[in-house]
């Protein structure tokens, strides 16, 4: 047991100050974030915004019975947001949302007819008011006895690749001033989105709390990521998408970049980003294992970026995880696969 | 290599669509044989570009505008393979399985196996297990092939070759299964013949299945 208090000991996270021992944490979420939808009734297929389930629906759906069932997750913390299960960001922009039951997911897909990301209205946008909607009442039923922060965003690569289907690849070869306006566009309305929502996101004791991964910070917090990018290289990841990520990363007081251990040809650029606090590292069943990771790891760590470190750790991984890793600005986040 | 074919080969590489095309009709009207060809220019540039995505040379985009000038390249030579009575080097079943509507990895093993000589029939995404087993049962493939991007979608493998198991069309068939989640371990697991962990490796290991059981090389 640290004899840090806990919040001391998440503000070190971010400023990498001295700890005796890194943060942990063992989601106990799962994967199932359909659930509530599906308790509601939302039937498969197209979901329109007014399909939705009215907020206070999803009280006695999901939030209450999580409370109740005490999701605090280790040293992290459990954050009341909007359902991650909707795809945000790419239904903020246009994209088609499919609701498919036996995947216990939501997709967005590319929409029939492109709008024009230069009229982007966000007072006028209905997945963004859903979102807002969310917000909102959720501050307002837990007020300063829960953490309510951001929910899943994803970023600028992965909202084009919804936006654009197939077409985002080959465009990057065939037409890439159309893709980085496009992206730069994105990166805009993304940073729009995150900070009209910490307009209604009350302080919980005196700062926030990354919504995804339960960190508490003393300032705002942006998590975001860029899975879409992970299947482009290392110069059209420079030329496309590392601009917009430096701009997130410098529009909040903290930041953190979600990364894919089976992609991390970027990574020497992502630590080049200057104002990203963190770099989070989920560690794929596919990817390379825990020792061989070890030394980008350290990199992320010898960069000056606080480490998040996240998958179906064994007890064996956290142990080496803990040996070769310093305490210091670390997150071990065990989340179990069903 | 002759310079035609070196032309159709390098614009294969770069994913020149107009020029593949130019070239391959070039290469026809010089008398170069359709399997020629195929085999020497197309689907060496073909086996290249998978070579290059494996050693991290190549990523998606650059392996999507490649197999787009294949494609093209093909479909100005598939008269002449016909009328040279060509034969594919087997058929593909291919589709993302119930539940996922993700289509790129889908579409992208499609393109490599068409590259390497397969005639693939794409039954599209979110494909029910039932659909998988009429499409064997109308086409008569030699390999059905099984995309998830999803961990919450895997499962619909398993069940795709249940289905196959118990309409008995099983033993007819190799099932391959790949994307993300997909590891070889869960391959085995649920029954699978062949585990791709990417695109460019599909159609290598379908290839070499073949080989292996008596089948084109």
């Amino acid at each position: 047991m640290s004899s840090l208090d806990r919040l001391e000991r998440h503000r070190r996270f971010w400023t990498g100050e001295p700890v005796d021992q890194p943060l942990q944490g063992v989601s106990r979420e799962g994967a199932f974030f359909l659930q509530p939808f599906v308790a509601l009734g939302v039937p498969d297929g197209d979901l329109r915004v007014a399909d939705v389930p009215a907020p206070p629906l999803f009280r006695a759906a999901y939030y209450e019975p999580t409370l109740a069932g005490d999701p605090t997750d280790g040293d992290l913390l459990w954050v009341a947001k909007p359902p991650r299960a909707l795809p945000w960001m790419e239904a903020i922009i246009g994209c088609c949302v499919e609701v498919a039951h036996c995947a216990q997911a939501m997709s967005a897909l590319a929409p029939g007819v492109l709008p024009d990301l230069d009229r982007f209205d966000a007072e006028a946008n209905a997945w963004l008011g859903l979102m807002t909607a969310f917000t909102r009442e959720l501050a307002e039923w837990y007020g300063l006895r829960v953490p309510i922060g951001q929910t899943l965003m994803r970023g600028p690569s992965d909202m084009l690749a919804a936006f654009l289907g197939q077409g985002f690849y080959t465009e990057m070869i065939d037409h890439p001033d159309r893709i980085k306006r496009l992206a730069r566009q994105c990166t805009q309305i993304w940073i729009q989105v995150l900070k009209s929502q910490y307009q209604h996101i009350p302080r919980y004791r005196g700062g926030y709390v990354s919504g995804i991964m339960g960190i508490w910070a003393p300032g705002p917090v942006a998590v975001y990521q860029e899975d879409a990018a992970g299947f482009i290289s290392r110069q059209m990841y420079q030329e496309f998408f590392w601009e917009g990520d430096a701009a997130i990363a410098a529009a909040f007081e903290y930041s953190l970049l979600h990364l894919h251990s089976a992609a991390l040809q970027h990574l020497e650029l992502v630590l080049a980003i200057p104002q990203l606090t963190a770099v989070n590292v989920v560690v794929d069943p596919r990817g390379p294992a825990l020792p061989d990771l070890i030394p980008d790891l350290q990199r992320i760590q010898r960069a000056g970026k606080a480490l998040h470190l996240h998958g179906d750790l064994s007890e064996a991984d956290l142990q080496l995880a803990r040996s070769r890793l310093a305490p210091a600005g670390l997150c071990l986040w065990v989340v179990r696969e069903k | 290599m002759d310079d035609v074919l070196q032309a159709i080969y390098d614009s294969i590489l770069e994913g020149r669509v107009t020029e593949v095309a130019a070239e391959v009709q070039r290469a026809l009207a010089a008398g170069h044989p359709a399997g020629v060809i195929l085999n020497q220019a197309m689907i060496a540039a073909m086996a290249e570009v998978g070579r290059r995505f494996e050693t991290m040379e190549y990523f998606v985009p650059e392996m999507l505008v490649a197999a787009r000038a294949m494609k093209e390249g093909l479909a100005l030579l598939r008269p002449a393979l016909v009328g040279a009575q060509i034969e594919p080097v087997g058929k593909v079943v291919l589709g993302t399985v119930s539940g996922d509507l993700h289509d790129i990895g889908k579409n992208l093993v499609g393109m490599v196996l068409e590259g390497a000589g397969f005639e693939v029939v794409d039954l599209g995404v979110n494909v029910p297990p039932e659909a998988f087993v009429a499409a064997v049962r109308e086409h008569r493939p030699q390999v059905v092939g099984l995309s998830a991007l999803l961990t919450t979608t895997m499962l619909a493998m398993k069940a795709t070759i249940e289905a196959l198991r118990a309409a008995g069309l099983r033993d007819q068939v190799v099932v391959m299964v790949g994307g993300a989640p997909v590891t070889p371990a869960f391959a085995d697991r649920i029954g699978a013949d062949l585990y791709a962990p990417e695109a460019a490796s599909a159609a290598a290991r379908a290839r070499s299945r073949f080989a292996d059981q008596g089948g084109a090389e």
